[in-house]
């Protein structure tokens, strides 16, 4: 065997990076918990958990490098070892099954996570009581909605991700007869109607409600309770040359509307839509409480699930760990506001939510052959001992 | 042997593991169906209703419940009352409420089968009014009049609408050609479903989930009060349409408690004013308001030159000599006091984490002048709790 490749069969298979690997995965969930309370909770998946390294600025530059090994990188490596340490020592025998399963459930389970990483998407659908809605929305990701309002019974819309926004440069689609530029992104910002700060420097923007307004950059925020409002200034080019900017932001809540070559377009920075081929209806929501309390007892939904086609039309109850699964995607009761007028309704697409069940299945069903092998050889030779002495 | 697929086995994974931490940046285009805007509920929002008031119909102050009222005197003394109400809901359906109007004037009800016979229905610019002409069998008013209701139910998606002529049965006939152009005028105005307003939201959430932009407290212009007499408008430039507030640093408990004077009255507030006080005296009326904002709101600089505008004052560029510093509590108050052209300011800026609290008194200069002690106090009880 050349060195090199018994070099790697060593060390994947070796032991040693087993607990190693472990070893890190303990320091990295401490560490990470400890950050919680800096970044919160979904900040810290996307630092520590969902990525091959954690990354920090070096100070004074811009410059970010990998500090500590990410948890795709631990348990890619572990991954990699587990099936390296089968294929190299375990032999597929009968005594061997349990363990074989065990560990098969072990690899499930952590390609179960990297799947659901790649592959779960969450949004919110927040309907009004009597509303219908053929979208969710996401929770943290925005975008700039450019929608053609032309055509009486559709609209066109371009769905740009906040991503693209945040550094300049230039933004086009085939849809759209114009070029975006982005000029200035705020990730978090408040907006002051520029009448109470006089002394504001000129707004950059010079068409819809941009110039009667101040935008004002506020820090990034992490806290649970809390969320980010950005504020972007666009500038829009056509071929005839500039159009104007306009100010963007998540702080307001209507369209703002321009005609372009006789089409009518509407800017928008909203929540990331996610549209699915049907609609639910809020018919109605109830918030139960205990008797003479304002303590919760039970939130429920009552929704109408409607396909374009008529094929699917019925009522469905949502409550509390009770959720409605249709077309992939799972319809959790996650709260509600307006005064009990608004159910929200959180939106889970997870193509591999059944791999952690199986996964836990087949470790346990391991486990209970192979102490189940090693209890009955046990008492066989207990009982062979027993005759022996007698 | 397996080992012999592993380099490849490598690269998928470690090509997925790197897709996984890309940042999504692809633009979608899509085609979705027009998307009716939504109404609020009708206890939020107020629809700006619109309707010609007919020829001797005098009108009366609403009382809160009436979004119209008017009174219709006859010939003889005899009186009418019209009324336009709107509750959310249905009210319990048409049959509960004819047979609401039914009883008003002491006529048996009628049943689910009999209702239809009882509906006239009426179209409109508004939509389809549901129309009843209910006449009472005995003399119910006083003087031995009989009664007579006329009735028309305008539903809306959250809401609907009552509009009743009720009174002297000869007067009501003879205003029912003029009811029924009034209900044909009603219109509503396409503005109203998105205008601002103040929706003190709740966002229970059960999977605590971050709580969502669109529900928080909000939506209203960012004015501060009323402005000293002789002021020019600042409200020709109306705010944004649907521009939200601006919610994100702000403390959402109350941060700062205070006590007011006891000749302070308190007013109702509005969605920005933390607090509201009106002081009165022989020399006018004065406004204490008590705003928090998120951030430094421009910086001291900008804010009394804000409140120097307001008073037609150039601005200064320089704090000295504009504010005074009042220490109270822990809290390092900026105490402003201008006056100009008969009005005044007296106002204290006090920054807090994240936010900066205004405490703005404005009104006649003498008044303000008078009270300006009291307020001094009235800082000193200000602090955080």
């Amino acid at each position: 065997m050349r060195p090199l490749l018994k070099f790697f069969l060593q060390f994947f298979t070796s032991l040693r990076l087993t607990v190693v690997l472990l070893i890190l995965s303990m320091i990295l969930v401490f560490i990470a918990t400890l950050d919680q309370v800096n970044l919160g909770v979904w900040a810290v998946q996307q630092k520590y958990f969902r990525s091959l390294f954690v990354m920090a600025r070096l100070p004074g530059t811009d410059l970010a490098v990998p500090v500590f090994p990410g948890a795709y990188l631990i348990g890619g490596l572990l991954l990699l070892n587990l099936a390296a340490a089968h294929a190299y020592r375990f032999r597929l025998t009968w005594t061997k099954s349990g363990l074989w399963l065990t560990h098969f459930g072990l690899i499930l389970l952590l390609l179960g996570e990297l799947f659901t990483g790649l592959w779960q998407q969450e949004s919110l659908l927040r309907l009004d009581q009597g509303a219908t809605k053929a979208y969710s929305e996401s929770s943290l990701q925005m975008e700039l909605a450019v929608s053609d309002t032309t055509d009486a019974k559709f609209d066109d819309v371009v769905a740009i991700p906040l991503a693209a926004l945040e550094k300049p440069g230039i933004i086009q689609h085939p849809k759209l007869p114009f070029t975006i530029h982005p000029v200035l992104f705020y990730p978090n910002s408040t907006l002051v109607m520029r009448s109470q700060v006089p002394n504001a420097a000129p707004s950059s923007a010079d068409q819809g409600f941009g110039p009667q307004l101040v935008a004002m950059a506020q820090p990034i925020t992490y806290k649970q309770d809390e969320q980010n409002m950005p504020t972007a200034f666009v500038e829009l080019a056509g071929t005839g040359g500039r159009i104007g900017t306009w100010l963007v932001s998540t702080l307001l809540t209507e369209p703002q509307s321009f005609t372009l070559q006789g089409r009518t377009y509407e800017l928008m920075m909203r929540p990331t839509r996610y549209y699915h081929p049907f609609s639910i209806t809020l018919l109605k929501f109830s918030h139960d409480r205990y008797p003479g309390t304002d303590i919760p007892r039970n939130f429920s939904s009552r929704i109408r699930l409607l396909t374009p086609d008529g094929g699917v039309d019925r009522e469905v109850l949502i409550y509390m760990n009770n959720p409605l699964r249709y077309g992939g995607l799972t319809f959790y009761q996650a709260g509600f506001e307006k005064n009990d007028q608004t159910s929200i309704l959180q939106v889970v697409r997870n193509p591999s939510w059944l791999l952690p069940y199986v996964s836990c299945v087949l470790m346990g069903l391991g486990l209970v052959i192979q102490f189940g092998i090693h209890l009955t050889g046990f008492i066989r030779k207990r009982t062979a001992a027993t005759v022996a002495t007698a | 042997m397996a080992l012999h697929r592993r380099p490849r086995f490598i690269f998928l994974l470690a090509a997925g593991l790197i897709l996984a931490g890309c940042k999504d940046t692809r633009i979608s285009a899509y085609r979705v169906p027009k998307e009716s805007r939504s109404v609020p509920p009708a206890d939020i929002v107020k629809p700006a209703i619109r309707w010609q008031t007919p020829p001797g119909w005098q009108e009366q102050p609403g009382d809160g419940v009436r979004q119209g009222s008017f009174l219709i005197t006859g010939t003889d003394g005899a009186k009418a009352d019209v009324s336009v109400i709107t509750f959310p809901g249905d009210v319990g359906g048409d049959l509960a409420n004819v047979n609401r109007w039914l009883g008003q004037i002491q006529l048996p009800p009628v049943s689910e089968a009999e209702l239809p016979g009882t509906l006239v229905r009426l179209a409109g610019p508004a939509g389809e009014f549901l129309l009843v002409d209910l006449l009472s069998d005995t003399p119910v008013l006083e003087g031995g009049h009989k009664a007579r209701v006329l009735g028309a139910i305008l539903k809306q998606p959250a809401q609907t609408w009552f509009f009743k002529l009720a009174g002297e049965a000869d007067l009501v006939a003879s205003q029912k050609e003029a009811f029924v152009g009034f209900l044909k005028s009603v219109e509503f105005s396409p503005e109203a479903a998105a205008s601002p307003v103040a929706v003190p939201s709740r966002t229970a959430n059960t999977n605590d989930l971050p709580p969502e932009a669109r529900g928080m407290p909000a939506a209203a212009p960012l004015a501060e009060g009323p402005l000293p007499a002789g002021h020019p408008s600042i409200e020709g430039t109306p705010p944004p349409s649907g521009m939200a507030s601006t919610p994100v640093p702000t403390a959402t408990e109350q941060s700062l408690v205070w006590t007011a004077p006891a000749p302070w009255t308190p007013k109702p507030g509005s969605a920005m004013r933390k607090g509201s006080y009106a002081i009165s005296g022989s020399e006018g009326a004065g406004d204490l308001s008590i705003t928090a904002f998120p951030g430094d709101v421009g910086g001291n600089l900008a804010n009394v030159n804000r409140w120097r505008g307001q008073l037609q004052l150039p601005p200064v560029t320089d704090l000295t000599g504009a504010v005074q510093p009042l220490e109270a509590n822990g809290l390092n108050m900026l105490v402003f006091d201008a006056a100009n052209g008969g009005g005044r300011i007296l106002g204290a800026i006090v920054p807090r984490p994240g936010e900066t609290w205004f405490f703005k008194l404005t009104g006649p200069d003498a008044l303000v002048a008078r009270e300006k002690p009291a307020f001094l106090d009235f800082l000193r009880t200000v602090k955080a709790p």
